[in-house]
Parts: structure tokens; sequence; C-alpha cells
């Protein structure tokens, strides 16, 4: 019988390895074994949501430290069970960091994430020697700390945590790093003390942790500026990113994260100008997810179009109900047959019963039947809305902050398409871009209207009136977005007014004017072409302007239905 | 009493540690009275004599409401436990000074450990142990004396305090710095931003 292989990577090894990690984490949870790949990149990978583990080998070796593979498998686990468990936390994570350290080339929550994990490791002496082993196989020469400072704060953190003799992980960098940030051990002990007890809000641990390590970033003179050195840390990137749908449900805060804010402005880890917890700091944090996702601006566009539509959906309104009548099937009261009646409308039993035998017979009783309750269905009224956005220079970039005004258009395209019917849009500065096929498809629209592009306003005339022509008999519903400068276009040709005037003569065409009350001068003179103006005094107001706009345009002002208790929105 | 002698008495870190984190818990409100009185209750217990009352008067006038606590907690570890026979054979090497050992310590080098920073931190419930074996003039079981004062030094809250104010101001002058780079990058945006809407 052959004996089979032995050494660091056998496949013996790994199992004992890997049963060892699990039930560090007492984990019962059924997983994949993990990858082993002298390819990958870095030391070793855990994907949050397949949750599929990879370590790569030739690192390990690399680092001298092949014995550590349980810590490091046990180390990935972590990251899945409890830092930072889910990625919809670590876009959170993101997002704080990005308020609270806007101009960080790269960042420190993989070195919090890691500290935890590595933290709560240490209870088993041999993990924590197993971890200090994978740390010591990072090269340590003093000019290592001016690469990265936060990275040796880091370990010096472990060996005051774990009780190391000072300097076990840190060595020459070490000295170097207490050279150049005094009084750098004593953060480091008072971190290590201190974090533990400020469990179990992650955030407000992070924004601890933030406040401490934030003082080992490197300013790079030459860039005078954050310097953009890569992290020494040998777990840097272990664990997957999040999806553009975690980003947007992470632009609205939790209580948690409200809480720890409170606290880290209490205990002056913050200071209250960095970060509040007020509207404008909410916008300040959706200003922040360009800054999170640079590099992936589809992820980034789409992250921000699930943003509006979940906006968009507090704005609508159902669809009316209509009752449906149903056929007679109840049995209600009792009356006289007439021959003209169709027999089968006599109901013998009860005739028997009140009038006897005899009469019955002669004189027999009728059921009346009353319909059955048809309940409700929803009216489908198809309309077709051609929506014109302005988004000149005037108007933020919707993946920036929040644009009001697009979020306009985001609701009334919603209510057209959930009231059956179809859109088409086109946004427009100096030049446009068109998303010119009728869709019923919310999310093409939504990731459509993410498009930004800034300078002058001219609104496109010519593609109205080719419109208007291409609609023939069937003209949409058109509705503009715009502010005062759409009057200015209006006069700008003759030929625009004619144009204006030609679209609302065959159909409908509404104008949300952005910054009027309605008597202005300029808003009359759009109303003087046959154009509807909706006046919208402020930007914040759009939304509910075109959720009251929806309501009229697409029939919606029927009151929901008492008996499903139908949503509407005040 | 503070430096190990030979045959000096040798305790485990991890128990002493243990008994100092539980005499935390199970600490009420203190009443100076009662306080004193165990104290002298576990004296006597461990056959050393107690002070006059004006030597203690003297000694207790310095004590406040935590180094109240602290004689509380060091009662605890002399009359509690396994480690109660150990406690008292440590003070039995000075008889007419052990006594004095239990105010001097609460209030000198235990001052900045309250009774709350030890149910918060088990760094410091390490440190005001190891200061206590220091005080007895014990040892560390496992521990060279040289290794185990090392230990202390650092551990020592006062010291980390202190360095912790040399942190503090330069955090502040490198985040004064920081600033400054972060407002003129702000500003060089906004200047890019206008030139290009202007184009």
């Amino acid at each position: 019988m052959k004996k089979p292989a032995a050494g660091p990577f056998s496949a013996g090894t790994v199992k004992a390895a890997w049963e060892r990690a699990l039930s560090f984490w007492g984990l019962a949870i059924q997983k994949d074994a993990p990858r082993l790949d002298p390819g990958a990149e870095g030391l070793a990978f855990i994907d949050l949501s397949s949750r599929e583990l990879t370590v790569n080998t030739k690192r390990l070796a690399e680092l001298k430290a092949e014995g550590s593979l349980p810590a490091v498998f046990a180390h990935e686990l972590g990251h899945h069970v409890r830092y930072p468990h889910s990625l919809s936390t670590q876009a959170r994570l993101e997002l704080l960091e990005k308020e609270i350290l806007p101009f960080r080339s790269y960042s420190l929550l993989n070195l919090f994430t890691d500290y935890l994990i590595n933290t709560e490791l240490a209870r088993e002496k041999d993990f924590l020697a197993q971890m200090a082993a994978v740390y010591r196989g990072t090269p340590a020469p003093a000019e290592a700390m001016e690469q990265d400072p936060a990275f040796w704060f880091y370990l010096t953190c472990f060996e005051e945590a774990w009780g190391l003799e000072p300097r076990t992980l840190t060595r020459e960098a070490g000295e170097a790093l207490e050279r150049r940030f005094p009084g750098a051990r004593a953060e480091a002990q008072l971190l290590a003390e201190e974090v533990p007890n400020l469990a179990p809000n992650l955030f407000t641990q992070f924004l601890y942790f933030a406040s401490v390590v934030s003082r080992y970033q490197v300013v790079d003179p030459e860039k005078d500026g954050p310097g953009d050195g890569k992290s020494l840390n040998p777990g840097h990137g272990d664990y997957s990113k999040p999806s553009a749908g975690d980003y947007a449900d992470a632009l609205e805060r939790t209580a948690a994260e409200s809480e720890a804010i409170r606290k880290a402005i209490e205990k002056g880890w913050l200071k209250p100008e960095r970060i509040g917890d007020t509207e404008a700091s909410r916008q300040q944090r959706a200003a922040g997810l360009p800054g999170v996702l640079a590099g992936e601006p589809r992820k980034l566009a789409e992250a921000m179009a699930i943003r509006y539509r979940r906006l968009a959906e507090r704005h609508l309104v159902p669809p009316p109900r209509e009752r449906r009548a149903g056929d007679p099937l109840v049995p209600s009261t009792l009356s006289e047959w007439d021959p003209s009646d169709s027999p089968r409308e006599i109901d013998w039993t009860a005739s028997i019963l009140a009038l006897g035998p005899d009469l019955a017979a002669a004189a027999p009783l009728r059921r009346d039947l009353l319909p059955d309750d048809g309940g409700e269905a929803v009216v489908e009224r198809p309309v077709r809305l051609e929506l014109y956005l302005d988004v000149s220079g005037s108007m933020p970039d919707p993946k920036a902050a929040l644009n009001p005004m697009t979020l306009g258009a985001q609701v009334l395209a919603t209510s057209a398409i959930r009231g059956g019917g179809q859109v088409r849009a086109l946004i427009y500065s100096t030049n446009n871009v068109r998303h010119w096929a009728w869709t019923r498809n919310e999310m093409e629209v939504s990731r459509f209207l993410m498009t930004y592009i800034g300078g002058g306003t001219d609104f496109p005339f010519d593609v109205l009136s080719a419109s208007v022509r291409e609609c023939g008999p069937r003209q949409p519903i058109r509705c503009v977005l715009t502010d005062s400068d759409f009057s200015y276009n209006l006069k700008a040709r003759e030929s625009h007014g004619a144009s204006a005037r030609e679209a609302a003569s065959k159909g409908t065409f509404v104008a949300l004017l952005n910054g009027s009350r309605g008597e202005e001068a300029w808003v009359k003179e759009i109303g003087a072409t046959g154009i509807v103006t909706v006046p919208v005094a402020t930007m914040a107001e759009f939304p509910a302007a075109a959720a009251a706009l929806g309501e009229k345009l697409f029939g919606t002002k029927a009151a929901p239905s008492p008996r499903t208790g139908g949503r509407r929105k005040p | 009493m503070t430096a190990p002698r030979a045959g000096a008495v040798a305790f485990r870190l991890e128990r002493l540690t243990s008994e100092i984190r539980l005499a935390a818990l199970d600490l009420g409100e203190t009443e100076p009275a009662l306080a004193a009185a165990r104290l002298m209750d576990g004296l006597r217990d461990a056959g050393l004599p107690v002070p006059p009352l004006p030597a203690w008067a003297e000694a207790a006038r310095e004590l406040d409401r935590d180094a109240w606590q602290r004689v509380e907690v060091l009662t605890h570890l002399l009359r509690h436990g396994e480690l109660g026979p150990l406690v008292a054979r440590a003070l039995a090497r000075d008889p007419a000074r052990a006594w004095s050992v239990v105010p001097a310590f609460a209030t000198r080098e235990a001052r900045l450990l309250t009774v709350e920073l030890l149910l918060k931190s088990p760094f410091r419930v390490e440190e005001l142990a190891r200061k206590w074996v220091h005080a007895l003039g014990g040892t560390i079981e496992g521990e060279r004396p040289d290794e185990s004062r090392r230990r202390m030094e650092r551990l020592d809250f006062g010291g980390v305090l202190k360095s912790l104010e040399e942190a503090g101001r330069d955090r502040e002058e490198r985040m004064r710095r920081l600033q400054e780079i972060e407002a003129k990058r702000l500003k060089e945006q906004q200047e890019a931003y206008a030139r290009q809407s202007r184009e």
C-alpha cells in the first residue's frame, strides 16, 4: 500500500488544518474544502458571496509559515463568520471610512477586520504562534516603516495585545516606528485595551480604531499629501468587494452607525465638523461613493441607480383599482317566482319550508342571487412618457450626490411603467444623450438616468419636433425637468417656440420648473406656448412634485381599496 | 519590601489576575470603617500585628474613595482563596510594616488603577497584579526577576498616559498638516472645476 505524501500541504495536513479552523469558530457550516493555489494573488482570499476560500501556498512558503495553514484558514473563515461577516456591513464600513478619512489612498478596513479576527484567534496559543509566524515572515528593515507605518503600528498592537516582547513582530521597522511616532507603543497598548471594550458595535470599534491608526498614514512630502504606498499587510485584499446593491443599501445609515458616530463625537475621536448625522452628512455619504468605487464606473452607476429606484418607491402611488363585478352566486332573499322567471331560480327547499308542500307547489319562491365579490382589478392605462432631463452644469452629477431632479425623473418614469406605460428618456445639457427605444424596464431607465453631461443648457428642440412627427396620432406625454434656462432656450430661435407649441398642441407637454413659484414672467412665457407649467420652488421639492404630477398624469387619483389597504403616500 | 530576595514568595500570575478580577466584580459600595475592619481581621487571621489606632488614622487620611476600593481588593486577596496564605507569607517577611504596605500601595503605586478600569481592561488587572507582587517583594512563577520588572514597567499606566500625551501632541501636528493639504487640494479642485465650466 502506498503511503500518502507527507509535507506541509499534503491532503492529510490540509484536511486536519481545515477541520481545526472550522472547529475554532464552532462551525457547523458545511463548506467546500479550501483551494490551494500557488499562483493566486495575495496570501489568501475568501469570496464572501460564494464563501470559496483560496490559499496561496507559494506565498505562505515564502513567508516561511507553512505551518500556519490552520490559522490562515481560520483567519479567512473569520471574515465570513465575524468581521465583516457580510458584504453589506463591509459596504457600510467603506462608506464610513470614506467620510472620516476622505483622502486616504488605501483603506484601513482590512487592517481593522484582520485585527479583530486575530484578536479572537489569539485565544488559542497555537493560532497565536502561527499568525505571529506569518507576520514575522514579512521583511522588516527600518526602511519598510516608511512604506506603511500603519501596518507596523498594527503589528505593535498585536505585540501589546498578545503580551509578546516588544519588536518580536516589528523588529527594525518597529524601532523606526517608535522613533518616528513618539508614544506609538502606548497608543498600541491603549488600542489593544480599548477595542474589545467597544464591542459589540462594529462601527464604534472601527471609528475608534481609525481615529488612532489614522495618525500612522504616510504623508508624502513630494506629493504633498497622503502617500499611495501599497499595504504591507500580508492579508491585504483577502476578501471580496460588495456588490452595487450592497453599496446602495449602505447609503442610508443604520441606527448602529448613528450611535457609533454620536459616541465618537462625544469621546472626541471625531471632530463634529468632520462628520455629523444630519441630512447634509447623509448627502456627504452619497458623495463618498465615487471615491469608494473609483475605477469601477459601472458599479457606481448601478449602485446609484438602485438608490434612485428605492427612493422613487417612497413617492409612488399604486395604480387605481376598479371593482370587478362577479357572477351571481351568492344566495340572498326570497321572493315570489313568476312564470316568466327561469324555473332554475326556484328554491324548492326554502319554498316547502316556508309555505308547506301544497302551496309551495302552486306558488313557489325564488331565491335571489347576488353577484359574487369580484375583487379588484388593476386598470392599466397604457400611457407613453417621453422624459427630457436637464443635466447641465448647474445640476449635480447624480452619481456623485443625490440629484432631486434626477429622482423626480425616476419617480415619473417608475409611475408610468407601474401604470402599465412605456417610457423613453433624453438627458441634455449642451449636447444630449437618448435612450429612445420605448421600454417598460425600470432598471434600464434608472441606469440611463445616471448619465451626466454637465456644461451649458440647450434643450433639443430638433429632437422634440422629430418625435412629434414620428409619433403621429399617438403622441406621448412629454415632461421636461429643467429651470429658467428653458425659457432662454425657447426664445433663442423662432423655430424653438414653434416646436414647443406644436408638441403642446398635439399632446400633453409638461414642464417642471426649478426655482419657480409660478408667477414669474419666464414661467408665463413658457406657459404661453401651451406647455403645462409645474412650479417647483426648490430642487428638494422635485420628487414630491413629480409624484403629484405622476398621480395626475397616470390617473392614480382613485383612492386605494379599503379592502386591500393599498399603499398611498400623502 | 519591594526587591525580591532569596526565598521570595512566588505567585502564579494567572491565578492572581483572576482573583483580582473576581474581587473587583464582587465589590459593592465601600464603607471605609468596614473596609478597615476587614483588613485588620485579615491581618489578625494571618498572625500579623495590627497597627495602633493613631498610626492607622494617619495612614488612612490619604485614602480617597478609589483607594479604599483598592484596599478592599487587596484585603480580598489576603483573606480569600488559595492566594491568601501566599500574601500572608509575603507580608510576614517584615511583620512590623506589613499593615502599612496595603494603604501605601493603594495610594501610590496603584494610584491610577481604579476598579472601573480593572473591570474594563485585562491589561490594568495584570498591571495591578505585577505591582502588588513587586510591592510584596515576591516573584512571578516562570519569570526571571528582570523579565518581570520589564513587563511591569511596560504595563505602567502612568507611563502609558505620559507617552500618550506625547503622541497626542504629535497627532495634533500631523492632523493640522493633513488638514492644510486637504484644504489646498480642495481649492485646486474647485479652481479646476471653475476653469472647466468657463471653457
